[in-house]
């Protein structure tokens, strides 16, 4: 008799008492000075050249803005009401640089998650991602520099491109042995300048 | 009538579940002389201009599949064959394939002979294959359902960048007008014990596996 009611009260009480609706947070857009990190415009092709090979590979872009939206869990931060779960809606604006020859996608991701607050999403989001077989992150335009390898002026084939971020990838998804981007250089006014792959082999900006 | 019907109903659902296939087919020894060995999985290949990519293949791996066969609801007899496969990607993601062979156990094909296919994602050969004798069937095109020829040889020794490779499988298409992707396999040289070692692409660009 007694664990028949215990039964129909447990049920009751954890049916009949419904979470409170988490919270809904929206982010908005991605500001535009960050937008402004990344300098492709979707249908424009570059160039890159193997450098040994002298091999000329146009790279055609695509660049794509959405929103999603993702769960939060336990404390919110402090700049909104307090509630034990939330979402919260951002914007991703996605650069996919597909290459005519068989070598690799170059892409970038950017985010206003950050916005959020939460330090964790700072230090995660608040920069661009790159990947080229191996990713790294660039910081946005205005933001803190001071930890990056930066080359002041860089010259290529005659061109010379300024303040281009040296960033070391990380590998960790994938075999060591397997050939993969070791370092990607980058800078605000012209996206990719070069990637060193870790070979040794090289692909460079190329502009006539 | 209504018991009969159920007493046969539940012999035929306990024979189904307790009966073993009668017969076990497996892929040749000789046929798996086509996987590549552990040791040699992972390789890196230059194309005719210099471009370097990295490829990565899997161990083998392998799984019985059973085919049963019924008279009246009844099973009344089934078999087992086995599928042997070995998959890999190259580390630009610009070429991924498979290899498989699953086991003869049809009678309308040459007697002793497994079935083989190298799946490119894009499109597969297909052909039967007993040790170096190769019996071409088709290369299979996913987006336009379609079917086109291919030739298969064997050849004893073949060199890529000075490595003599022995007992190498040959695919070539016949019809090189049809356009195909960029970047499917026209063309493929594949060594017993080492995989994949030369390959043309579809725009007619070849990559050749350097030594280790």
């Amino acid at each position: 008799m007694g664990t028949p009611v215990i039964l129909v009260a447990m049920t009751v009480l954890f049916t009949a008492c419904p979470r409170s609706k988490p919270a809904y947070i929206d982010l908005g857009r991605i500001p535009e000075q960050y937008l402004a990190t990344v300098p492709y415009r979707n249908g424009d092709v570059f160039r890159m050249q193997h450098e040994t090979s002298k091999v000329i590979i146009d790279f055609e872009v695509e660049r794509h803005r959405h929103k999603t939206s993702s769960e939060g869990y336990g404390s919110v931060p402090t700049r909104f009401e307090p509630a034990p779960d939330y979402y919260y809606e951002y914007e991703v604006d996605m650069t996919t640089c597909k290459p005519k020859y068989p070598v690799f996608d170059l892409s970038i991701s950017l985010s206003n998650a950050y916005m959020l607050n939460e330090e964790e999403m700072q230090s995660w989001y608040k920069k661009a991602d790159l990947f080229a077989v191996g990713s790294a992150k660039v910081p946005f335009v205005g933001d803190d520099h001071s930890d990056y390898e930066i080359i002041d002026s860089l010259e290529i084939n005659g061109h010379y491109y300024k303040d281009v971020f040296k960033l070391k990838t990380d590998y960790y998804n994938y075999d060591d042995e397997l050939i993969h981007a070791d370092t990607i250089l980058y800078n605000y006014e012209n996206g990719f300048v070069g990637i060193v792959m870790s070979n040794g082999e090289k692909y460079m900006l190329y502009e006539d | 009538m209504k018991t009969k019907f159920l007493i046969i109903l539940a012999l035929s659902f306990v024979t189904a579940s307790c009966t073993k296939p009668t017969k076990s087919y497996y892929v040749q020894d000789s046929n798996r002389e086509w996987f590549a060995d552990t040791a040699n999985l992972k390789f890196t290949m230059r194309d005719d201009n210099g471009v370097s990519q990295s490829f990565s293949f899997a161990d083998i791996d392998q799984y019985m599949s059973e085919q049963g066969s019924y008279f009246m609801c009844i099973y009344v007899e089934g078999i087992e064959y086995e599928h042997v496969y070995q998959s890999g990607f190259s580390s630009f993601s610009t070429l991924n394939m498979s290899v498989s062979l699953t086991a003869d156990h049809l009678d309308d094909e040459p007697e002793g002979t497994d079935d083989f296919r190298m799946d490119f994602g894009l499109a597969h050969y297909t052909m039967r294959i007993d040790g170096n004798k190769f019996y071409p069937k088709y290369c299979y095109e996913y987006s336009n359902d379609s079917e086109m020829e291919f030739m298969a040889e064997y050849i004893d020794k073949y060199y890529v960048h000075d490595v003599e490779y022995q007992g190498v499988m040959h695919l070539k298409l016949i019809d090189v007008a049809y356009p195909w992707a960029a970047n499917f396999p026209t063309e493929v040289y594949y060594a017993k014990h080492y995989g994949l070692i030369q390959c043309t692409l579809g725009d007619k660009l070849t990559l050749y596996r350097l030594p280790d």
